[in-house]
């Protein structure tokens, strides 16, 4: 009788909670890229001022529709707002304002391109994060990878030591680690 | 994959064949045509009924706040992958008219079958001959055979070249483990070889990594359908990931025009596995499935005399297939990769009377590519394949030689020049090939893409591609006993033709893709096909005792040979736009129109298939009304098609015909999900009436309750 009221109230959850079930894509990367701000250090200097904004930019194809927004809206981490600045397809002569951004998410849409960007970006203290495949092995810093129905990192810590950020090992520890040979 | 079911083809072919014979020759008037009486059409029904108060919408999904839960939370969630953001990645930069079926795609078509699923890409005509054969054609030449369109899964080919032609009924598998069905229209010879004509269709199944865990599901329908499937998905180590699975189904009989149950309800069982190993610069895949499927052909019982199918017996065909394929990728640098692939493939072919035939594949593919000079994407590859059967063992002989073991072997060049960067790109190519009966064979391309914007693409395309003769066209040796005069009996045979050579096409397209707002985009494709050299079949009469002799004494008073006699040209315009209405509700729709020259009206539809009807529509509509419940509907019309009979000549049409389905999934936990579907809620409509054994789909509903774990 307890097992039965136990599932009963499980259902009764699942079904008054449906969000508790499944997400969208886009809604939990666009959270990863969240708990990036806060888990990522950047160097000193980085920002003017303690108000300064965190700088997400979107390069290529923005594929979060509108959750990105919902999810940093009216949200800053250690006093510093969080801004979206989306860019269309990579464009050379643009590449200074790609430097200013914090974390540059690069779409699917840039996979032809993605050389040139992180080379663009080699240096500059941008954390690069990306669902192209092969990403850390291509020098980029956190791949979204997919296992099962569920989101997974793969994170290149060189990458990210030679531009300088941090990324806490908390982080780290959810994700799978590429080295380098 | 599954040849045999080729030999119930061919018998088929027989049938049609001496039925048109016997036609000649007896004399006899055309009254058979009317057995194909159309049967009373519903009028359609509004499927905009489902259509929602855009007002009504609810707040789309979630509300959670992901950003408070803890790094290991957020990776434990489930999440729906939609991935159209690559879909729409590998569209854009396309040079051919390519369409691609998305896994969101199937589950809201609630549809159970991989060539029904077909029926939402453009240009594409889909008929179900009966409860399990289908016809699946682009741009023209609908028949049972379907001998222009390629079609492979996981990039093995299931064209049967010794009939020419696809057995739809057994590439069912679990849906759910599908990734996406690529399908491009028109010739794509150049890089994919013969018979690939007017199109091919890639069924990609998903990596294993992404399909870890528990599947299950049942279904029950009202036409006596069920189904069930389970699948698990494990990891091994830290890089080796596979899954296992195994169905049952059991489908329904359609029914006749006359409303009876038409006897060809069928089934199957598999299993199978796959498993994906990733490391650094590497990847292999390794699949497999066993199935053995049984399908009822009821109307095998062709009576010569009276010209009749009795209708009243049913020929359990079993076929079982066994397969198993590797494939390997290895990344040389960034600029460069290479890939193998091998697989082996067994069809046999289990009559009743236990005498079986045999169909063996081996194939072998090499393929690179590699980036030269920073403006040229090279690909190069090589291909062996070696098919061999043994026919010695059927209850009636079809082919001279009974056995073969045949080969082909090509290679092709591809480059793709960025002439302007990231502006213009012109991409030229050719493979050549040699075939068993017609030597070698080239089929070259050349193809301009226009990017002016990242929202707009134009391009174009000219190409030539071939199809080569089956080895029924080739070989088949089969004849029948006509009637007797006195003493001297008179036969009718179908003879095959060892000087046919290769159908060829040249192809011009042009297609233009547009982002017009960020929900709305629209493909269009426009082509012009000339014909040369298709392979129909011809009616000789010989007055009795003036014909060649059979090989058992007495002489053909007809005989059936096939012959490169037709040409012509086939156009068209294929349309797809998609439009988000609003966040929660989606739609989709395309539209196609097909004309042709008179040439292309009167060929024999035996080996060639009819003309395509002009207008092909589809419609669909994708709400998701509660985070939990989704709705769904689609809406397929075929314009009226010509039918020919046997000797080409026309009798009349199959009326156009509309096929509306419409049903809900309801999540009602993380893990449980009902769905619950009416299709074909017109009613019972013939779709193929021109073809033998044709039947009826009729008004069905289904119940399916899944379980992902």
């Amino acid at each position: 009788m307890k097992k039965f009221r136990r599932i009963t109230l499980a259902l009764v959850l699942a079904i008054a909670f449906p969000a508790w079930g499944q997400f969208s894509e886009y809604a939990v990367k666009a959270a990863y890229l969240f708990n990036f701000a806060k888990f990522v250090q950047w160097p000193n200097g980085t920002f003017n001022s303690a108000a300064s904004p965190i700088i997400i930019g979107v390069l290529g194809d923005d594929p979060f529709g509108g959750d990105l927004d919902r999810t940093v809206e009216g949200k800053s981490v250690d006093g510093h707002p969080i801004r979206i600045k989306r860019f269309g397809a990579f464009d050379v002569t643009r590449v200074s304002q790609l430097q200013k951004c914090q974390i540059l998410f690069i779409s699917y849409s840039e996979k032809d391109n993605i050389t040139e960007i992180l080379g663009a970006m080699r240096g500059t203290d941008v954390l690069t994060v990306s669902e192209i495949e092969k990403f850390p092995n291509l020098g980029g810093m956190i791949l979204f990878d997919q296992e099962g129905q569920r989101i997974t990192l793969a994170i290149n810590p060189q990458a990210a030591k030679s531009s300088q950020l941090t990324i806490s090992s908390k982080l780290l520890q959810v994700a799978t680690i590429y080295k380098s040979e | 994959m599954l040849t045999f079911k080729k030999n119930k083809k061919v018998k088929r072919v027989l049938k049609a064949v001496f039925l048109g014979a016997i036609l000649l020759t007896a004399t006899l008037s055309r009254a058979a045509a009317e057995e194909t009486k159309p049967s009373p059409s519903v009028p359609a029904a509004d499927s905009n009924a489902t259509a929602p108060e855009p007002d009504s919408v609810a707040a789309g999904p979630s509300t959670t706040d992901l950003t408070q839960l803890s790094l290991e939370n957020l990776g434990g969630l489930n999440v729906v992958v939609t991935s159209s953001a690559k879909e729409e990645e590998s569209l854009r930069n396309a040079t051919s008219a390519i369409f691609v079926i998305t896994q969101e795609d199937i589950r809201n078509s609630g549809l159970q079958h991989v060539a029904d699923l077909l029926r939402m890409v453009p240009g594409l005509l889909v008929s179900r001959v009966n409860a399990n054969e289908w016809a699946v054609t682009a741009r023209g030449f609908n028949s049972e055979f379907n001998n222009k369109m390629l079609v492979l899964v996981d990039g093995r080919s299931v064209y049967q070249a010794t009939f020419g032609g696809v057995n739809w009924n057994e590439l069912d598998t679990l849906l759910e483990d599908i990734d996406r069905i690529e399908v491009i229209r028109g010739p794509g010879g150049t890089l994919w070889g013969e018979n690939a004509v007017n199109g091919v269709i890639n069924i990609i199944t998903k990596d294993s990594k992404i399909t870890q865990g528990v599947y299950a599901t049942s279904l029950t329908g009202s036409n006596g359908d069920n189904m069930a499937a389970l699948r698990y998905g494990g990891k091994i180590g830290d890089d080796l990931y596979y899954r296992i699975y195994g169905q049952t189904e059991n489908w329904g009989s359609f029914q006749t025009t006359t409303g009876q149950n038409a006897e060809d309800s069928w089934m199957a069982q598999r299993a199978g596995f796959r498993t994906d190993l990733h490391e650094e610069t590497d990847s292999l895949t390794l699949e497999g499935e066993y199935q053995v499927g049984n399908f009822d052909d009821p109307q095998n019982d062709f009576n010569a005399l009276t010209l009749q199918y009795s209708g009243n017996y049913v020929n359990d065909e079993v076929d079982r297939d066994d397969h198993l394929l590797a494939h390997w990728v290895h990344t040389f640098s960034d600029n460069s990769e290479g890939s193998l692939m091998v697989y082996y493939d067994q069809v046999n072919m289990l009559p009743t009377n236990n005498v079986g035939t045999i169909l063996n594949t081996f194939d072998a593919e090499l393929q690179y590519r590699f980036q030269l000079n920073g403006w040229n994407e090279v690909t190069w590859g090589g291909e062996f394949r070696n098919v061999s059967d043994d026919y010695s063992n059927p209850i009636t002989s079809f082919y001279i030689p009974e056995e073969a073991s045949l080969n082909t072997y090509g290679g092709f060049l591809n480059d793709k020049v960025t002439l302007v960067d990231n502006r213009l790109y012109l991409t030229g190519g050719v493979k050549l090939e040699n075939t068993p009966y017609t030597g070698n064979e080239w089929e070259p391309s050349g193809r301009l893409l226009f990017t002016p914007d990242s929202n707009n693409s134009l391009w174009a395309a000219v190409s030539r591609n071939v199809r080569v003769p089956s080895r029924v066209e080739e070989d088949v040796n089969y004849f029948q006993q006509g009637f007797a005069a006195g003493p001297t009996t008179f036969y009718a045979g179908l003879v095959g033709n060892t000087n046919l050579t290769s159908e060829d096409i040249v192809s011009y397209e042009i297609g233009y893709r547009t982002n017009i707002t960020s929900g709305l985009s629209l493909d269009l494709a426009g082509f012009y096909n000339w014909y040369y050299n298709v392979i129909t079949a011809d009616f000789i009469q010989y007055a009795p005792g003036t014909g060649p002799a059979t090989p058992i004494g007495g002489s053909y008073v007809s005989e059936v040979l096939g012959s490169n006699a037709k040409g012509g040209a086939i156009y068209g315009t294929e349309l797809s736009l998609k439009w988000d209405i609003t966040n929660s509700l989606k739609s989709a729709f395309a539209y196609t129109y097909n004309g042709y020259d008179s040439t292309m009206n009167s060929v024999e539809n035996i080996f060639a298939g009819n003309p395509p009807p002009h207008n092909i529509l589809d419609g669909r509509l994708s709400w998701d009304a509660a985070s939990n419940l989704k709705l769904n509907t689609s809406y397929y019309w075929v314009d009226a098609t010509p039918i020919n009979d046997p000797t080409g000549v026309n009798t009349g049409i199959v009326p156009s015909y509309g096929v509306w389905d419409l049903g809900f999934s309801w999540k009602a936990t993380m893990n449980w999900e009902l769905s619950v579907w009416g299709q074909d809620l017109e009613g019972a409509h013939a779709e193929a009436a021109s073809f033998l054994n044709s039947s009826s789909p009729q008004t069905g509903v289904y119940g399916q309750l899944t379980a992902r774990y």
